[in-house]
């Protein structure tokens, strides 16, 4: 009896390994990540810098060429450490970055990566584009408060493609597809003074 | 508590009403959404999962329903089975149709959808791309070109003079911007044209790629979709130096587009891109209106399902009250009321069962009412009956007794409960003795008089007995033939106290009239015999002596005789003391026993001469445990020899006389009573004298005077006692004597009226 249930937990954890590993597969070319992010602490603001892999699936990429626009959301939390209890959320800033296809040039249309949210730069390469559309160069946020200089702090980052921004009808095969759920999770990053 | 009233609200109407129709809104917007909307595009996810959980709840809440409905069906709730009915005929009514428009619905929106896109549009759309790229081109090249020999020019410009010669060659060339940077991309001089569009400080900076392109020797010529989508060109050339070794020079010239050409670029783009858009999106808009729809058709399968559910249980309320209501009339609640709902059929029915219920009830009352005022009618006419000292029957037109009353059953002597609904004729085979009873009613109804009189008579053991009967015919009901009442009295013993006062008059009459005149009769005959005796001759003087002593003897005879009669007139002069009559009863049969003959006893009237006749045995049966009686011994004793000397005068012929007396305590009718029975076994008495057995100068012996039994009954009555007289079955009399214990303290003293007389006699 108990080699059978050994065996069944086996099976079962088998098959989930299995689906986990096809799943990956499927999108592991496709993922988002946070390579690498520098914060540190400037007057009143916070300092970024960094870089964002974003690789899109074959599909979104497919979506964008079709003239779909596809935003990312780059979410950043500031966090102050504390020793007992859970570490405090000092502020929280939204990136939005947007690239669209434009067919009559054949470029790539990269839109909220410059301070100005006007400036729209166009890129030859998709891969030029999302390369572009994932840095991270210099950004300041402002803070509302100073912050404790005796404690320490970190930022949580995270870039994920927005569903929500694209357009209706394509929501909920976005929702149900894993395909479009590009999200980079939460990475920590310490903040320098 | 909490779980009724959750499950109220679960199978209520408000909560599903609400649920409905917050879901057809949602519905409503979210299919707004799909068809691009702005105003609810943002909101399309959130409308999709409020609509799939609310159709998740509302399939939930209609289980709910479904399996009460289930477990209404399952224990047999009234009215259940016929609300599955109607749900599931609602249920068909409603899904076959949503189906049916679902499926054409589905079809035709994906066949529209697919109409949308045709092959000649799109090629028209890539040849507009294709020959807007191509008009571009052209004016790219152009700019190349300017920017190539631009770049030529400025080769050898030293940098001092590289700003007027970029506003030199921008207006000679009719560029909007020109700018020429380092290898390091770093701004060397800049010369635009004064203007709203190209009002900025800083020249745009081509990106990095551009300039490692640029770097590498190579030219770099776009459209550039600027803000507000207008395009410029972008051109970056590399400017060489002459000088060997000198680093390279970046010019970039950029020039938005004729307006013209940047209108129609932007329009073929726009078109362009849009219909690129629906193309891709075919499939998902396929997919969304297939979920829209489907959620439509769901929520509308479910929502009818609901009300499905809601209108059978509606439907079927009224019809199971009503047959909750007629189940409650017919086990008898006529009080039953239910609750009118609405005016429709239903309510009038509802109404009318309420109104038949109503009135079924007041006629209930009013019979309930009825049956007890009948009932108290009755039971006065029972007690009115019941005290009444006359025997009274009621016999149905079929001559079935009906009723009667206590008084019958005693003056008949018979239980006649069991005999209640039985006709006269079972009633006079049944019970012989009243069979003439039971003749004459029959006979005088028969007749059909409204009043008839006649008398009956009743035989049996205390022997024949006369009632008066009196019948009287009810009021006929109903066209039909009314019954008939009949009373009686046992009038016997007014009858026989009439005949006795008679005798006694009678008596009385000869102890007066006839005893006077014997006296001088018996005295003339003696002195006629004194005084003639001697002047006769001796002859005549024989004839003289027997004529004369003749007359004396008679005379004698007749004054005992008077004086028997006068004994029975005189009233009685009785002094009574307790008395054991079984010793009573063995001193006076010891003066009979053994002996052969008899002289009349003293006060017996019936011997004038002793009989030589073989004595006959007694043998007596007495009760030891007789208690005493209130009584006269004299008179008992009296009673007792006339009794034997009866006895023993029938038994004269006998070989074998045998006077058999008994004595025992009976209860009859609640009373104790001392019987006591002398039997015989001679001849019996003569039947046809069985109902005069005690009246005066009834007697078959030719020497008695016939008042023996009349003056033993008349001591008996005087003790408030009753006797009988019958005959034995073989062969012998027997006479039942029975005075009451509790009685013969308040003996009667002389003149006993004949009503108490009757009354006593009929206790006994």
């Amino acid at each position: 009896m108990g080699f059978i249930m050994r065996a069944y937990r086996r099976s079962n954890w088998l098959t989930a390994a299995a689906l986990i590993a096809v799943l990956s597969a499927s999108v592991a070319d496709a993922e988002f990540t946070v390579t690498n992010v520098e914060p540190r602490l400037a007057a009143e603001a916070l300092a970024l810098s960094g870089a964002l892999d974003l690789a899109l699936s074959a599909k979104v990429e497919e979506a964008l060429s079709k003239g779909i626009p596809m935003e990312v959301i780059v979410d950043i939390n500031l966090y102050r450490e504390r020793p007992v209890v859970w570490d405090a959320r000092i502020q929280t800033w939204v990136l939005r970055r947007r690239i669209s296809y434009h067919a009559l040039s054949r470029q790539y249309l990269l839109m909220g990566h410059r301070p100005d949210a006007a400036v729209v730069e166009s890129f030859l390469s998709l891969q030029s584009a999302l390369t572009s559309m994932g840095s991270l160069d210099e950004l300041s946020f402002p803070l509302n408060g100073e912050l404790d200089s005796d404690s320490n702090y970190y930022v949580e980052v995270r870039a994920s493609l927005d569903i929500e921004s694209l357009p209706a009808p394509l929501r909920p095969v976005a929702y149900t597809s894993l395909a479009w759920h590009l999200s980079s999770g939460w990475t920590e990053w310490h903040v320098q003074r | 508590m909490a779980r009724t009233t959750l499950i109220r609200y679960a199978t209520g109407v408000v909560p599903l009403a609400v649920l409905s129709v917050l879901l057809m809104v949602a519905l409503f917007m979210m299919n707004a959404a799909t068809q691009n909307s702005e105003l609810f595009g943002r909101l399309y996810s959130l409308l999709l999962v409020i609509n799939i959980a609310g159709i998740i709840l509302l399939l939930t809440l209609i289980l709910i329903n479904l399996y009460q409905l289930a477990v209404q069906f399952r224990t047999r709730v009234m009215g259940a089975r016929l609300t599955l009915r109607l749900f599931g005929m609602f249920v068909l009514l409603a899904v076959i149709p949503v189906s049916v428009v679902l499926f054409f619905s589905l079809q035709a929106v994906n066949k529209g959808i697919d109409s949308w896109f045709d092959v000649s549009t799109e090629k028209a759309l890539d040849d507009a791309l294709l020959l807007g790229r191509t008009a571009l081109d052209a004016i790219r090249q152009d700019l190349v070109k300017t920017g190539q020999d631009m770049a030529v020019e400025l080769e050898d410009t030293p940098v001092k003079l590289v700003l007027p010669a970029l506003d030199f060659l921008r207006e000679k060339h009719d560029v909007a911007e020109l700018t020429l940077f380092s290898q390091n991309a770093e701004i060397i001089a800049a010369s635009g044209q004064a203007g709203p569009s190209t009002g900025t400080l800083v020249p745009d900076r081509p990106n990095e790629t551009i300039l490692s392109q640029v770097r590498q020797g190579q030219v770099y010529a776009n459209l550039d979709p600027i803000a507000a989508g207008d395009l410029q060109l972008r051109v970056v050339v590399p400017v060489y130096s002459r000088e060997v070794g000198a680093p390279i020079r970046i010019l970039q010239l950029l020039q938005p587009l004729p307006t013209r050409y940047a209108k129609l670029g932007q329009s073929v783009q726009a078109a362009f891109a849009e219909y690129e858009k629906l193309v891709y999106l075919r499939g998902p808009l396929k997919f969304g209106f297939t979920l829209t729809l489907s959620l439509v058709a769901l929520l509308t399968i479910l929502i009818s399902i609901w009300a499905a559910i809601f209108s059978a249980r509606r439907l079927v309320a009224p019809i199971r009250d009503l047959a909750a209501g007629t189940h409650a009339v017919a086990q008898g609640d006529y009080s039953k009321q239910l609750p009118v709902q609405g005016r429709d059929e239903f309510g009038v029915l509802v109404q009318s069962f309420n109104d038949m219920t109503r009135k079924i009830h007041n006629a209930q009352d009013q019979i309930k009412r009825s049956q007890a005022e009948a009932e108290m009618q009755r039971t006065y006419l029972e007690t009115v009956l019941g005290h009444l000292s006359s025997g009274v029957l009621s016999f149905d037109r079929r001559n079935c007794l009906r009723t009667h009353n206590a008084a019958a059953a005693q003056i008949l002597r018979m239980d006649l409960g069991p005999a209640e609904g039985k006709s006269l004729l079972w009633l006079s085979k049944s019970q012989p003795q009243i069979a003439d009873f039971c003749h004459e009613i029959r006979d005088a109804s028969e007749k059909g008089q409204a009043e008839w009189q006649t008398e009956a008579i009743l035989t049996g053991q205390s022997g024949k007995r006369t009632l008066m009967v009196r019948g009287t015919m009810l009021p006929r009901i109903q066209r039909r033939k009314g019954g008939y009442v009949v009373v009686f009295d046992d009038v016997t013993a007014l009858m026989q106290a009439e005949r006795d006062a008679a005798w006694r008059e009678v008596a009385r009459r000869l102890a007066h009239e006839i005893k006077n005149p014997l006296t001088p009769i018996q005295l003339s005959a003696e002195r006629i015999r004194q005084k003639c005796m001697s002047s006769l001759a001796h002859a005549e003087q024989m004839t003289m002596d027997r004529a004369t002593r003749t007359i004396v003897e008679q005379v004698d005879a007749l004054k005992s005789m008077i004086n028997a009669f006068s004994d029975y007139a005189r009233p009685a002069q009785m002094q009574t003391q307790p008395m054991d009559l079984n010793d009573l009863i063995r001193d006076v049969t010891e003066l009979y026993g053994g002996r052969h003959t008899s002289k009349r006893p003293t006060g017996s009237t019936d011997r004038n001469h002793p009989t030589l006749t073989k004595p006959p045995a007694v043998k007596l049966g007495l009760d030891p445990d007789l208690p005493n009686i209130t009584a006269d011994p004299g008179r008992w004793r009296q009673v007792l020899h006339n009794l034997l000397l009866n006895a023993r005068d029938a038994l004269a012929s006998n070989e074998r006389p045998l006077i058999c007396i008994n004595t025992r305590l009976v209860e009859y009718a609640r009373e104790s009573f001392v019987e006591l029975v002398i039997e015989d076994n001679g001849p019996g008495f003569p039947e046809n004298l069985m109902d005069q057995m005690f009246e005066p100068y009834v007697t078959t012996n030719d020497k008695g005077t016939g008042l023996g039994l009349a003056i033993v009954k008349k001591i008996v009555e005087e003790h408030s006692g009753t006797l009988f007289a019958e005959n034995l079955a073989d062969s012998g009399a027997r006479i039942t004597i029975r005075v009451p214990i509790g009685e013969t303290a308040s003996l009667r003293n002389g003149g006993l009226s004949p009503s108490t007389s009757d009354f006593k006699e009929k206790r006994a």
